[in-house]
């Protein structure tokens, strides 16, 4: 009874809890400003990325306030319009994983016995492949490059997490008496996976998919760091990549596309542990 | 057993037994039961004596590994244990209602408490979305749920216990059930809201010819709400009676020792009796008649055979080789 008590605070509670948690703050406003440069970037970028706009490796200056790169375009265009691939990639994956991993595991976790053996075979073939050399080896057999394909390639085994929390979470929530009540009133299956087991279970999936997110952005800049990104796009991983020649005597080109890397990261793993703070059961009371 | 009036529901020879790894645990070992039509039937017994699992079986929501093993579950003339799963998912909820013991935990806490009783009306009835509202408020207000427009938008959370046990029985009765049955449903609420809701669903049968199947170890209730009692022990049925002749003329020394384990207002006793050891273990029940470990009456035979169920008078069956000697015979404790 404890516990369903704890389960039912509502969303306006978890609010409250979410906005005295300061790291979670700070995180959710790194978040929002990294969206809102993805969404205006041709409103605020000074220049055309793709453009030569200058001499090559000018240091950061009034006019080119993040220098040039080695062909000479304006850095601080190439890092404004690269957070739009970052988020592709980090929403794109994490979305695709969420649809992936929640159905797998719904189905795994409700339906149990021998259905939940295989499919969690397969999970754990997923896992135990070291997920870097697949990539390495699908983008090298497919030659597919751009950020979409990335984002399907992340989701590929990023879904495995998700599908073994969803199924766990799935069998403690059919056993719960809300759920036997509603098969007692004569719900379908369907019925109960999305009115009573789905719903009760969002937080986890929030939280996880949120805190995924800043893992894929990682992953797409080591990607493109390691020449497997298109060299075309306008990838902080990739402007990485090119700034590593130069490291010894143009240190902006690699310093603001990791700062920018590092820092979203960072907003996206503090929003998810805030959401955690405020959304789990089992946490709350401890802070 | 024969009663006057209609039978809604007759259960002949229910065997649901659970193949554990340690054994087969005979919850309910063959057990007979009727209830008539708009009549309360009680069952009672101590805690794992089988009832829940009675109830259970009748819906056919005994999940792994328990297994109906025997009998028929007739229900308005049509077997329950010959119907595929998609009929019974009709059946619940529909024809018959299950209300549960612990209000707390069975709502739903992410939905509004008007949504889950709109889809337990959805899930059965044809109503189209612009007059469920309506429906779901005259369904609030006959449960005595107080302000109810407001309320049905409100969570589960801000609801009482007492208002969330109207809120189960709101659901159940949402499609005008035909059976309703209420696993120990005011047990985990306090003495006064236990009487409104008994009350509430004394007013249920009278107003819709709900018929109940009432579980309860509560021989209180049963003597306020019921009209006949099965006594349950061990997954046998041990007295069936109607209720006044249970209560005042108890033939099964179990039910005689249920009895006198009961407070009364009226007698002036220093100690309560208490029944001396344990409903056994399922997995290894006595051989004979299972009562016999702990009864006062225990002679040989009663180790050996199983009694059957005998109705000794019209509409009072009770399982007990010896009762026709006990009358005479002091019991001696002789566990």
């Amino acid at each position: 009874m404890t516990q369903f008590a704890q389960r039912a605070v509502t969303w306006s509670e978890n609010w409250r809890r979410f906005r005295k948690n300061k790291a979670a703050l700070i995180g959710g406003l790194i978040v929002l400003a990294v969206v809102i440069t993805a969404i205006i970037a041709p409103v605020i970028s000074p220049y055309n990325p793709d453009d030569v706009v200058a001499g090559r490796l000018q240091p950061p200056s009034n006019k080119f306030w993040f220098g040039t790169d080695g062909i000479g375009r304006d850095c601080l265009s190439r890092v404004v319009w690269g957070s739009r691939t970052a988020l592709m990639v980090g929403l794109g994956a994490s979305l695709i994983s969420v649809i992936v991993g929640v159905a797998f595991g719904s189905i795994a976790g409700y339906y149990g016995g021998i259905i939940d053996d295989a499919m969690m075979r397969i999970c754990e073939i997923l896992l135990v492949i070291p997920s870097f050399f697949l990539y390495i080896l699908i983008v090298s057999i497919f030659r597919v490059r751009g950020p979409e394909y990335i984002a399907v390639l992340l989701a590929l085994t990023g879904w495995t997490e998700l599908a073994k929390i969803v199924r766990v979470d799935f069998f403690s929530l059919k056993e719960r008496e809300f759920t036997k009540a509603a098969i007692g009133l004569g719900a379908s299956d369907i019925h109960i996976i999305f009115r009573y087991l789905l719903p009760n279970d969002l937080a986890p999936i929030i939280v996880v998919a949120t805190m995924n997110i800043a893992g894929f952005i990682i992953m797409e800049a080591a990607l493109s760091f390691i020449g497997l990104g298109d060299p075309t796009a306008c990838s902080w991983g990739i402007m990485l990549s090119q700034g590593r020649q130069y490291i010894g005597y143009a240190w902006w080109l690699a310093t603001f596309p990791g700062l920018a890397t590092f820092i979203t990261a960072v907003g996206f793993n503090f929003l998810g542990d805030g959401l955690r703070d405020s959304l789990d059961p089992r946490l709350r009371g401890t802070i | 057993m024969t009663e006057e009036g209609e039978k809604l529901l007759s259960i002949k020879d229910l065997k649901t037994h659970f193949f554990t790894e340690r054994g087969v645990v005979k919850a309910v070992d063959g057990i007979n039961l009727e209830i008539g039509k708009g009549k309360i039937l009680g069952l009672v017994g101590e805690s794992g004596s089988g009832k829940t699992v009675t109830a259970l079986s009748i819906v056919r929501l005994v999940s792994y590994p328990g297994k109906i093993l025997n009998g028929y579950i007739l229900f308005q003339n049509e077997n329950l244990l010959e119907k595929n799963e998609r009929e019974m998912r009709h059946i619940r909820g529909n024809r018959i209602s299950m209300i549960f013991q612990d209000p707390m935990s069975c709502l739903n806490p992410v939905f509004t408490v008007g949504d889950q009783v709109a889809e337990a009306i959805r899930l059965h009835q044809d109503i189209p979305r612009s007059e469920i509202e309506q429906s779901v408020v005259n369904i609030f207000e006959k449960v005595g749920i107080p302000d109810a427009k407001k309320r049905l938008k409100e969570h589960p959370h801000k609801f009482s216990g007492g208002m969330r046990q109207r809120v189960m029985i709101a659901m159940a009765l949402s499609c005008h059930p035909d059976l309703l049955i209420a696993d120990e449903p005011t047990t985990n609420l306090d003495v006064t809201i236990q009487l409104q809701i008994l009350n509430l669903m004394r007013k249920i049968k009278r107003d819709f010819k709900t018929s109940i199947l009432l579980i309860t170890h509560d021989l209180g209730v049963i003597a306020e709400m019921a009209d006949h009692v099965a006594v349950m022990y061990a997954g046998k049925i041990m007295e069936y009676s109607d209720v006044v002749e249970v209560f005042s003329n108890p033939l099964h020394p179990y039910t005689k020792a249920l009895l006198e384990s009961v407070p009364r207002l009226d007698v002036e006793t220093r100690r309560l009796r208490v029944i001396p050891g344990t409903v056994p273990e399922l997995l290894n029940p006595p051989d004979g008649c299972r009562f016999s470990p702990r009864c006062a009456y225990t002679r040989e035979v009663c180790r050996k055979e199983v009694p059957p169920l005998i109705e000794i008078k019209r509409g009072h069956s009770v399982a007990c080789l010896r009762m026709n000697d006990i009358d005479t015979e002091r019991g001696d404790n002789n566990v």
